[in-house]
């Protein structure tokens, strides 16, 4: 009997202390280097995003090292590859929170794997900075057919770029407003969150201002040839036609529509900049899309110099993302004075006027996505990248 | 749906059938001869792509030259693993179940070997078609597909002509119906196989530079396989002339239902057509009684 109360009492003592050790938020050891954890697309179709954010990350890491570190101690960068894949990014996330007791993590810029982290981190209690624009991921009860009521926040999770539905609105606002457009179809894949989150926003801000939405066509994952539905969209006759998905997908679908002999002003979302002008080359001409930076940019030249002396190779968007994501947990570090997850956290959530490349970043605390961010609007003319307006803002939030 | 837009969707789906066909011939020929599902034609597919980008692109920017190059280099590719993952279970005389899972092995081994050394770009062949789709009236097709549909069946041709008329054809067709017995006929087996193989492996040469040309190379652009593999199950595994039929009607399938219910509902749609075609016809549309069967 004794040995059977002892044998329960024993298995529940394990029982609370492996869960307390799982759940408790780590923490970091007050001496050594600063940890800060980054899971990337290192591989797989992403892999470009992923790769120049890892470049502007370490940049940065190294800009802060060269100025004596932060509190006094070198800041360290562990990475790991999440291969487009939310499980990876899950196993990645874990890892980094609770073997490297790592003070934040700076996550990958795609939707599906941020959705997936998401709920981890908020049990695992170690704050993410990401890119991924996907409503749901700060806020997971978001609807996008209420998107005025957001729903309560995840405490561990911040984005540090204009989200999805504000994306949307940017670019179906210049299109209205700039390009005098009234009718509108879209072509995209829904088992991407980012680009079907791209889409609703769209058709919402679209049907906000008045205006019609003829209809939204639908492809799948790993499909590459759009030309049924953009036979439909043909016959449809809209006079803009948004496309928001993935680079190469981006390239085929106006490679394609220009076959068909579409005769329609494109309209893209931030994956169209480069190298979306290698990949589709002229088939891209006259299409508009909006994005964090633009290349003429005054205020960004010392950046391009910055980069360029470093890699020999200019930045691209997420060269720019990896900079100032860091930085901003970088900040956040220094704001908290401590490497405590939760601490970092608060620091994350009360920052204002963060000056990043991108702009100035004023974290919105109910929503943790960042308020009032202009982009710039650009567009290709003989496939080459030009700037049609810097900074801009929907006319009607 | 109005007469135009049909007859433009047929023309949409036909020429993507061809891409099918293309690649379900290319599946069928192994399946011919070794009787086992080979996966690792997509890895042939993925490696050609990238080859012929490079030769486009940095050695001979001439799209013949460079076409027929990735042609031989996919042919010896196929040789190549043969030799390095199938002959040496089969010497041993291995299970169909091993070469399965070798095949598929050596489709993700090329799959994130390329994503891990490439990954991180992408390959855009040189424009070498300016304009690419012929126009008549209000009705278009690509210029790429209408190859790719034009070479499926110049293949079929050739491959008809080698397996009724030529010596290796009939050690193919001998090999394929019992691969121990020609041995003792004084049939050298394995060269029956490379040979094999070989062909194949022109398949997937010639199917990675056209998919490559026509929607950019990356490292899972031999996953489009799928498809090959979906059209030779429905011609009847193992029939050429079946998977090229079976192609070209996924194709048109397709390309009728997406505008129709829709992009997420058509998959299901045709697997479910899929699965209620083989219960009332195993043997697939052609079957055995096709007359190219190596």
């Amino acid at each position: 009997m004794n040995r059977k109360i002892f044998l329960i009492l024993l298995s529940l003592a394990l029982i609370f202390g492996w869960s307390s050790a799982l759940f408790a938020a780590p923490q970091q050891e007050e001496a050594g280097p600063i940890k800060i954890g980054m899971y990337a697309d290192l591989s797989a179709g992403t892999a470009q995003w992923g790769t120049d954010s890892e470049k502007g990350a370490r940049l940065r890491i190294k800009e802060a090292n060269e100025k004596g570190g932060i509190m006094g101690r070198k800041v360290e960068l562990i990475i790991y590859d999440c291969k487009l894949s939310p499980t990876e990014a899950i196993k990645a996330y874990t890892r980094l929170a609770q073997q490297d007791k790592v003070a934040a993590v700076y996550g990958s810029l795609i939707s599906n794997t941020g959705l997936a982290v998401s709920p981890v981190a908020e049990q695992l209690k170690v704050p993410v900075v990401s890119r991924a624009m996907d409503e749901r991921v700060t806020t997971p009860k978001f609807d996008p057919e209420d998107p005025e009521n957001p729903g309560p926040v995840n405490p561990y999770f911040f984005l540090l770029q204009p989200s999805a539905f504000q994306q949307a609105a940017i670019i179906a606002s210049y299109a209205i407003d700039e390009l005098g457009l009234n009718t509108f179809a879209m072509l995209y894949s829904p088992a991407n969150a980012y680009a079907l989150y791209l889409a609703k926003g769209f058709e919402h801000y679209v049907k906000k201002r008045g205006k019609t939405m003829l209809g939204g066509l639908e492809f799948q994952a790993g499909d590459k040839d759009y030309k049924a539905q953009l036979t439909k969209i043909k016959q449809l006759k809209p006079d803009g036609l948004f496309i928001c998905n993935y680079i190469t997908q981006n390239a085929n679908a106006v490679k394609q529509a220009r076959e068909l002999g579409l005769e329609t002003t494109f309209l893209g979302n931030n994956s169209w900049y480069k190298p979306m002008d290698d990949v589709a080359g002229t088939a891209a001409d006259g299409g508009y899309f909006p994005h964090n930076i633009a290349e003429d940019d005054p205020s960004l030249q010392w950046y391009f110099k910055k980069y360029e002396a470093e890699y020999g190779q200019e930045p691209r968007l997420h060269s720019f993302s990896g900079w100032d994501d860091v930085g901003f947990i970088l900040q956040a570090i220094e704001k908290a004075k401590s490497t405590d997850p939760e601490k970092v956290k608060d620091a994350m959530e009360a920052t204002r006027k963060f000056e990043g490349t991108i702009g100035t970043i004023n974290i919105d605390p109910k929503t943790h996505r960042p308020v009032g961010l202009k982009m710039s609007i650009l567009y290709f003319e003989g496939a080459k990248i030009k700037t049609a307006v810097l900074k801009y803002y929907p006319k009607e939030p | 749906m109005n007469f135009n837009l049909i007859l433009q969707q047929l023309l949409n789906g036909i020429s993507l059938g061809g891409v099918y066909a293309l690649m379900a011939v290319g599946f069928g020929l192994i399946f011919n001869v070794l009787k086992f599902s080979n996966f690792s034609h997509g890895g042939v597919v993925t490696i050609s792509a990238y080859f012929g980008y490079f030769m486009s692109q940095y050695v001979f920017p001439n799209f013949v030259i460079t076409f027929i190059l990735t042609a031989i280099f996919g042919g010896f590719l196929g040789v190549l693993i043969e030799k390095l993952i199938f002959r040496p279970i089969r010497l041993k005389g291995a299970p169909l179940t091993l070469f399965l899972v070798n095949s598929i092995t050596a489709a993700m081994l090329v799959q994130q070997f390329f994503a891990v050394m490439w990954g991180d770009n992408y390959y855009p062949y040189p424009e070498f078609i300016k304009e690419t789709a012929i126009h008549m009236g209000e009705f278009t097709i690509s210029k790429i597909y209408l190859l790719m549909l034009s070479i499926s069946a110049f293949v079929l041709l050739v491959l008809g002509y080698i397996i009724k008329k030529t010596k290796i054809g009939i050690a193919l067709r001998a090999v394929s119906s019992d691969i121990r017995t020609p041995s003792l006929m004084g049939i050298n087996i394995d060269f029956v196989i490379s040979m094999a193989f070989f062909f194949a492996g022109v398949l997937g040469g010639v199917t990675g530079y056209l998919l490559g040309m026509a929607f950019t190379v990356d490292p899972f652009i031999g996953s489009m396989i799928i498809k090959g593999i979906v059209a030779a199950i429905i011609g009847g595994m193992g029939s050429l002339g079946g998977g090229v039929i079976a192609g070209l009607i996924l194709g048109v399938a397709e390309s009728l239902l997406i505008a129709e219910i829709g992009a997420s509902l058509t998959p299901i749609v045709v697997y479910a057509s899929i699965i209620l075609l083989l219960l009332i016809r195993p043997e697939g549309i052609s079957g055995k009684t096709y007359i190219v069967k190596a």
